[in-house]
């Protein structure tokens, strides 16, 4: 079973809306403090942040505080960006693999996933709209504020910064409109489907190593266990899961009335246990 | 193999580096100011990046030559250990580096020149003394050599210092430097062993047991100098029916005239590097097995290691004089 999540950072609702109706994600209703999407299964969220540093940064906090899988979850930021001439064409959709910001020296460099269709270029980020097309890179104004936040709390190759180029000259930037934007969008969802795969299966992975087991609670609810003693359980359960798999440990500590003695009985048989290696 | 490659503008034009670019030319680098800035950051999740790692080309500014722990030699009471590389191709349970770093990257350091200039410094201060080189603490010796090229650079080098001792540890079985060469006599090709049954569950892309020893019977055969290192001693059910068959497996198809040394090694981790080891693969069989604090390492029991120990010295004698022993317990 896939437990992966994918949460999606947008700018402008003409960029997000074909990846809403394609991943069938709805409005969360309420008074949120930003537009927020997700699917029926709640593993692909998607904020709508509005242009800009402060938004985006504002927009991923909401979104990280919202999704329950938050700290698991695959984090995309996607978007339309200028870029020079010579780096593509208008439509074009690039991975990111190093992100700089026009005022700050921090330079980030994404995990890049492999065996991905998308050409990999450098984007830069900056305060204003840019219209000097002389450059050899992508430019925008939420890319690196993005990365920046998002991996301050979640592992770095669950992290991906995609753009399509919109702009490339001064005459392609006056025909970029709402309508112009959905429609190159919904042409390249095609490009996005293999990353969002990858994002899922990462995401997936990362839940495995940090989900807890799932006796966990059952035990801690009926007795009361210190801090350490949770800490204690925690390391004994995937111990036993991994030394006894044959052995279901609820029917052997179902008689046991208190934390210490399901403690005691557990080290005692993992104690004794030798590992078989053939 | 190789998801990206970085590479440090300071050495963009170095020879070494455009050689080894030839070997990606489909590959794209990206230019970077110095390597940290990709290595070993906060929030990398080491195992994700074991399945997709990079090659990290850069140039080591200091500290060429370091000294081995204390309680790590093989018979020179001047041991030092060099690094050309950070990470390994391999995959091992029981590897320290998946606690050292944070990135499973590969980090080569394509500054030969400045190694050697280190390992002369320390030759030239111990003149007429005797010394241990190791390579292959921070990474494996030969894995890599089809990019790297270390040991074709390196071995004619050490070649010409008598009073020198280089080992190279490997678990690979990729000897194509050493095949075309003669034998260098003050070179120890050491291989780290451990029972298939083990090796099968712990070992992870490493070539097998068997592989390793038949390349350590065709290297013996062609007279180079080979070191047996049983590091770690792993513990379980049948341990000394599996280590005596390892042992005799050894010792029937290696010539012992070859055997340079020996080094038995416990099981052991950094007490720091422990957690952050089990928290990457929590369900290791080999990490859920009784490990206990001691000191500031993470190992079986006193009673545990001193019994394997001396298990195992005692079959390694009515193989191999006693002489040959050593221990490499490396004190944290």
């Amino acid at each position: 079973m896939n437990n992966g999540c994918i949460c999606w950072v947008i700018a402008l609702a003409s960029e997000a809306k074909s990846l809403i109706k394609e991943f069938k994600m709805y409005l969360m209703p309420g008074d949120t403090l930003f537009p927020i999407y997700k699917n029926k299964n709640e593993n692909e969220w998607l904020v709508i942040t509005g242009v800009g540093q402060l938004n985006v940064a504002s927009g991923v906090s909401y979104l990280y505080s919202l999704c329950p899988y938050s700290k698991t979850s695959f984090w995309i930021n996607f978007g339309i960006a200028g870029a020079g001439k010579n780096v593509g064409d208008i439509g074009e959709p690039f991975l990111i693999n190093e992100l700089r910001h026009h005022d700050f020296k921090k330079i980030y460099y994404p995990f890049i996933l492999p065996n991905l269709k998308l050409k990999n270029a450098m984007l830069k980020t900056y305060n204003k709209p840019q219209n000097n097309y002389k450059r050899s890179f992508l430019f925008d104004m939420e890319g690196w504020v993005f990365y920046n936040i998002v991996q301050k709390k979640i592992t770095r190759e669950l992290i991906a910064v995609v753009k399509i180029i919109s702009d490339n000259s001064p005459e392609t930037i006056l025909s970029i409109n709402k309508n112009f934007i959905n429609k190159f969008i919904k042409d390249k969802i095609e490009y996005l489907m293999p990353l969002r795969d990858f994002g899922f299966s990462l995401s997936n992975l990362e839940t495995e190593r940090k989900k807890e087991h799932f006796l966990f609670v059952d035990i801690t609810e009926k007795f009361h266990f210190t801090f350490s003693q949770c800490q204690q359980l925690k390391n004994f359960l995937i111990r036993w899961d991994v030394n006894f798999p044959e052995r279901p440990l609820f029917s052997e500590i179902k008689d046991l009335n208190d934390a210490k003695s399901i403690l005691d009985y557990m080290e005692s048989s993992l104690k004794n246990h030798k590992l078989k290696w053939e | 193999m190789i998801n990206q490659i970085y590479i440090e503008n300071e050495i963009k034009d170095h020879p070494r580096v455009q050689s080894i670019l030839k070997k990606f030319k489909r590959k794209t680098p990206i230019y970077i100011d110095k390597y940290a800035s990709v290595f070993n950051k906060k929030n990398q999740n080491f195992r994700i990046q074991k399945k997709y790692p990079s090659l990290i080309l850069a140039k080591k500014k200091a500290g060429y030559v370091l000294k081995t722990p204390s309680d790590f030699g093989i018979g020179n009471s001047n041991n030092f250990y060099f690094s050309h590389m950070y990470n390994c191709l391999y995959d091992c349970e029981y590897c320290f580096l998946q606690g050292m770093y944070s990135s499973a990257d590969y980090v080569l350091f394509v500054n030969y020149e400045d190694f050697e200039d280190g390992i002369k410094e320390k030759i030239n201060f111990l003149k007429n003394e005797k010394v241990t080189f190791f390579s292959g603490y921070d990474c494996d010796s030969l894995a890599f050599e089809k990019i790297s090229g270390f040991v074709s650079y390196f071995l004619p080098f050490f070649k010409r210092f008598s009073n020198v001792e280089i080992e190279l540890r490997t678990k690979s079985t990729q000897m194509e430097p050493l095949l075309k060469m003669e034998p260098v006599s003050n070179c120890i090709v050491a291989f780290s062993l451990l029972p298939a049954e083990i090796a099968d569950k712990t070992d992870h892309k490493v070539p097998t047991i068997k592989k390793r020893i038949n390349k350590i019977s065709e290297l013996a055969s062609m007279g180079w100098k080979i070191g047996l290192r049983f590091d770690p001693l792993i513990h379980g059910e049948n341990w000394k029916n599996i280590y005596k068959e390892l042992f005799a497996d050894v010792f029937k198809n290696i010539d012992k005239k070859a055997i340079h040394s020996i080094t038995l090694g416990p099981l052991r981790f950094p007490k720091a590097m422990f957690k952050k080891i089990l928290g990457m693969n929590p369900r290791s069989k080999l990490l859920s097995d009784v490990l206990v604090l001691r000191g500031n390492k993470i190992s079986y029991t006193n009673e545990i290691e001193l019994e394997m120990q001396s298990f195992c010295i005692d079959l390694l004698n009515q193989h191999s004089p006693e002489t040959l022993f050593f221990s490499c317990k490396g004190n944290f």
